[in-house]
């Protein structure tokens, strides 16, 4: 049988991936700073490494299902699409503008990149093609929403008690956090609905009250939204109901939205 | 172990479809963009110490009781400086700030507030910075 060809959809589990090992590292200060003071030549021996690996694990996991014939291929589209994923996160976290020189910028974005790509190639692993062991067993609606808060618990609580956060949400402007709240929605929509992750047809074809694929949307999100919020109170960041309170918020909302989506994607 | 072969070789015949191909040569291109923007940074970046050039801004805002004055920090070095601090005076006013990390060929900006009626020029100067 001949292997099949690329899909969007297989792409679509390759960022997926991407987005979960890397927007920790980007919610890192130390990322950000040492993207602009390391040496270009140690980040380029940091890509040839990758690339090494990348290879390997397109080989042995890939974003594709079943094993890849062409590994070298897919690491490199692996990479270079982690490149742009990156550039574009880093973009929207402002973390990289207009004064930023040329070459800070592509230091930051290939460092990024790194562990991005390495997401990228493990793709096909993120999420059992049956859905987990006993799943079946989740109540749909509020079984979802239960386990949307706890994906996003665990990704943001890496996250909520650091400066990042507050960092960000002080520095992004209205449009950027507005960016924020889309990237917030879109990326979890086409992860949960969209990539060819396990159990897709079933929470595509699922009609329950919550099921809809928009709503399920909406409503993780807001799921995730409660949770940021309960853990910057938790840790005294949400002192007042202001608007630099929503600001972190939906700051922290948005690795958050991506926990909530892995959590989905694994019933 | 034999099937998987079989599946393979058989793979390797396949045409590579339009999407393919799009999605190699927009890898391929943002691969090579990177990797020829760090040599040509590393080959002819600028180099030597760090070398940093301050700028001062009256805003004419007037907040938090006070003038507001934006100082700007560029370092035109070829390294990358880190807990800048920048000493600013108006007259009597002395004014102290950090900032964490201006990289080679970035620039860094902060505000000071100072009194109203504080006269004089503003100056503003490095007054230490760490390597990273």
């Amino acid at each position: 049988m001949a292997e099949k060809a690329t899909t969007a959809e297989d792409v679509m589990r390759g960022v997926a991936g991407g987005v979960l090992l890397g927007v920790p590292l980007l919610y890192t200060q130390e990322t950000w700073l040492h993207g602009r003071s390391v040496s270009p030549v140690v980040i380029l021996a940091g890509l040839a490494a990758t690339f090494a690996v990348n290879v390997a694990l397109s080989y042995y996991v890939g974003f594709r299902p079943g094993r890849t014939h062409r590994p070298t291929e897919d690491a490199v589209v692996g990479m270079g699409l982690s490149v742009l994923l990156a550039a574009l996160l880093l973009l929207l976290l402002d973390r990289v503008g207009q004064g930023t020189s040329l070459e800070n910028v592509l230091g930051v974005a290939a460092l990024t990149a790194i562990p991005v790509s390495i997401g990228f190639s493990i793709g096909v692993a993120l999420a059992p093609r049956s859905g987990a062991e006993k799943s079946e067993e989740i109540p749909s609606g509020g079984g979802d929403l239960l386990v949307a808060a706890g994906g996003a618990l665990v990704f943001a609580l890496n996250i909520a008690p650091t400066e990042e956060p507050i960092l960000l949400a002080a520095e992004l402007d209205g449009v950027r956090l507005g960016l924020l709240v889309v990237a917030s929605l879109v990326l979890p929509y086409l992860m949960v609905f969209f990539a060819e992750f396990g159990g897709r047809d079933r929470r595509v074809a699922s009609d329950g009250a919550t099921q809809g694929p928009l709503t399920e949307t909406l409503l993780a999100y807001a799921v995730a939204f409660v949770v940021c919020a309960a853990m910057l109170a938790m840790f005294g960041r949400m002192d007042e109901l202001n608007g630099a309170a929503a600001a972190r918020v939906v700051t922290l909302a948005f690795p958050a939205s991506i926990g909530a989506a892995l959590g989905r994607m694994l019933i | 172990m034999t099937a998987k072969r079989g599946s393979r070789s058989s793979g390797l015949g396949r045409e590579r479809t339009t999407f393919e191909w799009v999605l190699l040569l927009v890898s391929v291109a943002a691969i090579l963009a990177v990797v020829a923007g760090l040599v040509a940074s590393e080959l002819f970046g600028r180099g030597g110490p760090v070398d940093l050039r301050v700028s001062l801004t009256d805003t004419g805002e007037e907040a938090s009781g006070g003038r507001t004055l934006e100082v700007t920090v560029t370092n035109v070095g070829g390294t990358s400086a880190e807990n800048v601090v920048i000493e600013v005076t108006v007259g009597e006013v002395v004014r102290e700030i950090t900032l964490d990390l201006v990289a080679k060929g970035d620039e860094g900006s902060a505000d000071v507030v100072v009194p109203t009626d504080a006269s004089g020029t503003p100056h503003a100067e490095v007054l230490s910075y760490t390597k990273p």
